[in-house]
């Protein structure tokens, strides 16, 4: 029975190699859609989740505000975990962890990295993150200087020796001595943890004095797990009061409101947007977007074999009647026809793995993953892909096969043209369908990158083009920043040079400020950047009022400002109005009083999703500058890069030169929103693509079953262009019933999505009517070979068949 | 063997019936050869459709070996067709994308025969009707004989008690047409199976004991062929 329904399916495919192929090839691009799709998503959501009880695990951030601004932190203090868990018994372990400001110098002799993974943790980190220790105790990171490192750490520095009491050295200075060699992780994490350093070690002054039990420094990452069972509100509220009790008064002397909000550590990847996070985060909007685009093309593949085989039924209702007078019972048509289409699915199955193969590196491209045919295992892919087959088999199948196998034979023998106009107004309905969400797809896709081109050409406030950012990672780096800088100055390809605390696309920082006369109660949070002289040239911001900070006026190196338009008019002045005010900051623990000297305008420094924040600009010594900035003349960037080059390894021959483009740094500020545009791209092309394949096989059925009406209407004196009309009338109205529903839906849904932006371009009725014409080009030419291939056929041929 | 008791058929038009079959009577035993004849539109398709229970009647009793037909369930329906009831049709209606083979084969399948007697009785059913080499040809590779031929066969290989044949011979040159109905006419004196055949033809009809004439719904004669009957060919 099996074989004689396979034999049957089989036939069928080779005899209508068009109808195979549009249903095969559509069926094995969706399916491969939705495996990549469902191997990024799998990827997405198992952050974290490889470490055991993981649940129980909550990184304690806060949120609050200081006077006029907000502050949402993921970072906490180091003195605030070993407090809270003296108390609270309903917290079973506590770990702190330091990561690196950018990275760090591993060296082993001449083996020299800078890592990224590099992170100070307490010794309870067992405790609360299951890393799994392949030698060496849980003690092993009690003792200052003891380190823990991956596996693969230890192939990378140590080859085949064994790790156990070697020595690294970082930073060209600390010696650390490996305790234990813990297992790679299984899955990915919101942090890079490749070597684990004992926390005590920062009793040595590394990050300034007595950071061990700092309550102020906002500097480390609190991690607690709690007690199976236990409400996190109920912890969080202890929290609460710990924090009031240990810092409360000092905060609200300084106008600041601050409060514990604990995130579970399986949600910080997607959901966590604070301020600080250790590594940039995934975004739900892409998994949400991502996770609709894979139901979507699977759902369009399916509808394609769907109105294709009931397109088709005319065809096989004389089998089905055959049948049935030859003793076939319903349910038994039933399963003929269900696999029919299961076989159907498993060869587009067989396609969709190649296809995976073929296309995943440019995926990965465009998604900024790695991900691999077999990365979720063989098991899971091999369940995923049998499972889609067999769900898409019944799904696609299942309408077919009860609406063919309902043709009563005594009707269908008598060779009634039964089922060729049925079913005509669900085949109808799901073309729409298809058609809507290809025309939501393609508007957005069109709306995320107006977006983004508006993004890259919107002026800044400040040149990004032309300048290299050198990171100066170490103190001792910095040590030497004027002799860097005036060396660096007398190239003949460089324009100008400065530092700063913070560049745009980097981590910026957030202090009070009062201005003038100002009390604890008229806090502004401004964002700060200490710079080197030559800052607002090197950038390229425009002064708008005052003066530049100038290198001959002693009085500049200290207490004299620059501030941005939004501060002024923050501060309430006009920019003319606040030259020369005076104005105090709060960097470090003791505020510092200034005047203002010139006002800039606005520039980005954060992403356009941020509005400009109020910023002053000062100068302070060369410890603060973590980056110089480096503004080249034109077309000699390259000869820039290396001439720095030699500068660098003549000053640090110790350090490694790390260099990026400014415009780079900028641009990764959207990487999210260019991943989401570039996988929207893609799969809404893919949508189309099957969407008007199965729009082409349609199209045919229908010039095929009108082919005696044509012949009648020509006879009657029709012309070939009248019938091509007529025909693509029909499709014209499928493609503006489509456009009618996918309109508005498409209209509310990229709004709110550029509702995320601050800035952000007109989202007009332009766009979505450019969008509906274009797809209905598309399926016009998609439609037009038949339709006109039925217009001239001869009618005689056709009047003489039946 | 059949006992239509007053079976009608009709259709809603708009708010008017129209009737198909008005008040049928009628007996048929097992071993009759029996032609209905008719114009065009006169309900003789429909009949034969009801007699084979592949349509149902509007109202009236239908009665097979005994059993009430209008009565029993669809599956007990599809039972009794099956075990009993062999079709042949007009336009052959073999399934084009099964060779010969398989199409003889597929009503066993429904039957669920066991592939070793599947094998047999396919194989002696090509062989009674010398259709060996085509076993393995697709409908279309024959000629029109040839496929009601297989037709035949098909039917046949349910060893029906009663064959029923909607002009089986309507789409066959005569020299064909006549290899098919002595095909009939031996089966039916030799092997008793009943034949129930729609015919337009007198000649056609010549082969059968009885022929009931049918006009507009109605049985308007019941009587022996009008031609005298074809020598049996051996």
């Amino acid at each position: 029975m099996f074989r004689n329904y396979l034999q049957i399916a089989l036939r069928t495919l080779k005899k209508q190699p068009g109808y195979a192929f549009i249903n095969v090839f559509g069926l094995a691009v969706g399916m491969a859609a939705f495996f990549m799709i469902s191997l990024f998503l799998s990827e997405e959501l198992s952050y974290d989740r490889h470490f055991e009880g993981i649940d129980n695990v909550h990184r304690w951030a806060i949120e609050g505000s200081f006077q006029t601004g907000p502050v949402n932190s993921a970072a906490s203090s180091s003195g605030w975990g070993p407090g809270l868990t003296e108390n609270v018994p309903e917290v079973e372990a506590v770990v702190r962890m330091k990561p690196p400001n950018q990275m760090w110098l591993v060296s082993k002799d001449d083996l020299k990295f800078l890592e990224k993974g590099f992170v100070f943790v307490d010794s309870t980190v067992f405790d609360v993150f299951s890393f799994e220790l392949i030698t060496g105790t849980e003690d092993a990171l009690r003792a200052p200087f003891s380190l823990v490192i991956t596996e693969s750490m230890a192939g990378k520095y140590f080859g085949n020796q064994d790790p156990m009491g070697q020595v690294l050295r970082l930073d060209n200075q600390y010696d650390f001595t490996v305790t234990g060699v813990i297992r790679d992780a299984e899955g990915p994490s919101h942090f890079k943890g490749d070597f684990l350093a004992s926390f005590t070690t920062l009793q040595t002054p590394i990050y300034g004095p007595g950071f061990l039990d700092n309550h102020f420094n906002f500097a480390v990452y609190t991690y607690l797990r709690l007690r199976p069972g236990v409400d996190p509100d109920l912890v969080q509220e202890k929290a609460d009061a710990f924090l009031d009790q240990t810092i409360g008064a000092q905060m609200a002397a300084a106008g600041a409101d601050i409060n514990s909000l604990f995130q579970p550590v399986t949600s910080i990847h997607l959901q966590s947007q604070l301020d600080g996070e250790i590594l940039p985060g995934g975004s739900m909007t892409t998994v949400w977007a991502l996770s609709a685009i894979a139901l979507f093309i699977l759902v369009i593949a399916c509808i394609n074999y769907m109105n294709l085989a009931t397109a088709r039924s005319a065809q096989r209702s004389r089998e089905v009647g055959i049948r049935k007078t030859m003793g076939a019972e319903r349910n038994q048509l039933v399963y003929q026809f269900l696999g029919e289409s299961l076989v159907l699915s498993l060869v587009s199955m067989i396609l969709a793995v190649i296809v995976v193969y073929l296309f995943l590196p440019a995926f990965n491209t465009a998604a900024g993953t790695d991900l691999s045919l077999l990365s979720g295992g063989l098991l899971s892919a091999i369940g995923i892909f049998v499972g889609i087959a067999v769900l898409c088999g019944v799904a696609a199948g299942s309408y077919p096969a009860l609406f063919l196998s309902r043709f009563q034979p005594a009707t269908v023998l008598k060779g009634s043209p039964v089922g060729a106009a049925s079913g005509g107004a669900l085949r109808r309905a799901l073309v729409v369908f298809q058609f809507a969400i290809s025309i939501i797809l393609i508007v957005a896709t069109v709306v995320v990158f107006r977006q983004l081109n508006f993004t890259r050409d919107l002026d800044l406030g400040f040149d990004r083009e032309q300048v290299i950012v050198v990171q100066l990672t170490d103190p001792n780096i910095r040590n030497e920043y004027k002799q860097f800088r005036d060396r660096v100055r007398e190239l003949p390809s460089v324009a100008s040079v400065s530092a700063s605390s913070g560049a745009p696309g980097f981590l910026l920082q957030n202090i009070p400020a009062f201005p003038e006369g100002g009390s604890a109660d008229d806090s502004y949070l401004v964002q700060s950047f200490v710079t080197d002289f030559d800052f607002v040239e090197t950038l390229g911001i425009d002064l708008i009022a005052g003066r530049d900070l100038d290198r001959d006026r002693l009085a500049d190196t200290l207490g004299v400002f620059l501030i941005n338009e939004t501060a002024a008019a923050e501060f309430g002045w006009t920019p003319e109005e606040a030259v020369n005010r005076p104005l105090s900051i709060l960097p470090g623990g003791a505020p510092f009083q200034g005047q203002i000297a010139g006002v800039v305008k606005d520039f980005h420094a954060e992403s356009l999703h941020d509005p400009i924040s109020p910023t002053i600009i000062s100068i302070f010594n060369e410890q603060a500058y973590f980056y110089a900035l480096i503004r080249t003349r034109a077309g000699q960037t390259r000869d820039a890069i290396e001439a720095v080059e030699r500068i660098w390894s003549d000053l640090y021959p110790e350090y490694i030169y790390q260099y990026s483009f400014l415009e780079d740094d900028v641009n990764a500020l959207y990487a999210s929103d260019l991943q989401l545009g570039r996988l929207f791209g893609g799969f809404s092309f893919l949508t189309i693509l099957i969407a008007c394949l199965g729009l082409f096989g349609l199209a045919s059925f229908t010039a095929e079953r009108r082919v005696k009406e044509i012949g009648v209407r020509k006879v009657m004196g029709a012309n070939t262009s009248e019938i091509v009309l007529l025909l693509a009338r029909d499709f014209t109205k499928f493609v503006g019933a489509a456009f009618l529903v996918a309109s508005p839906l498409a209209w509310i849904g990229m709004n709110r999505w550029l509702d995320s932006f601050q800035y952000r371009v007109d989202f007009g009725i332009g766009v979505l009517i450019v969008v509906g014409l274009g797809v209905l080009f598309v399926a016009l030419i998609t439609v037009g070979y038949q339709t006109i291939k039925a217009s001239l056929a001869n009618p005689v041929d056709a009047l003489k068949y039946e | 063997m059949i006992q239509l008791n007053g079976i009608s058929k009709s259709y809603l038009h708009g708010f008017n019936r129209t009737f198909i079959l008005r008040n049928i009577n009628l007996r048929v035993d097992e071993g009759e050869f029996v032609s209905i004849m008719g114009p065009s539109g006169s309900g003789k398709s429909t009949l034969l459709h009801i007699l084979g229970m592949l349509d149902e009647p509007s109202s009236g009793e239908y009665l097979f070996l005994d059993q009430p037909v209008h009565r029993i369930s669809e599956r007990k329906r599809t039972d009794l067709h099956r075990q009993y009831i062999g079709f042949v049709f007009q336009a052959y209606h073999l399934i084009d994308d099964l060779t010969v083979y398989e199409n003889l084969e597929t009503p066993l399948l429904y039957k669920k025969v066991k592939t070793a007697q599947r094998k047999s009785m396919v194989a002696e059913m090509l062989d009674r009707f010398n259709m060996v080499a085509k076993a393995d040809l697709f409908p279309s590779q024959l000629s029109g004989g040839q496929q009601q031929l297989v037709g035949v066969a098909r039917a046949l290989i349910m060893q029906p008690k009663l064959i029923l044949a909607d002009e089986p011979t309507g789409n066959l040159h005569t020299s064909q047409g006549e290899v098919v109905m002595d095909w009939f006419r031996r089966l039916n004196k030799e092997d008793g199976v009943t034949i129930i055949q729609v015919t337009h033809s007198d000649h056609w009809a010549s082969y059968s004991d009885r022929v009931i004439e049918i006009e507009d719904g109605r049985i308007e004669k019941d009587s022996a062929p009008t031609a005298s009957p074809q020598p049996l060919a051996e």
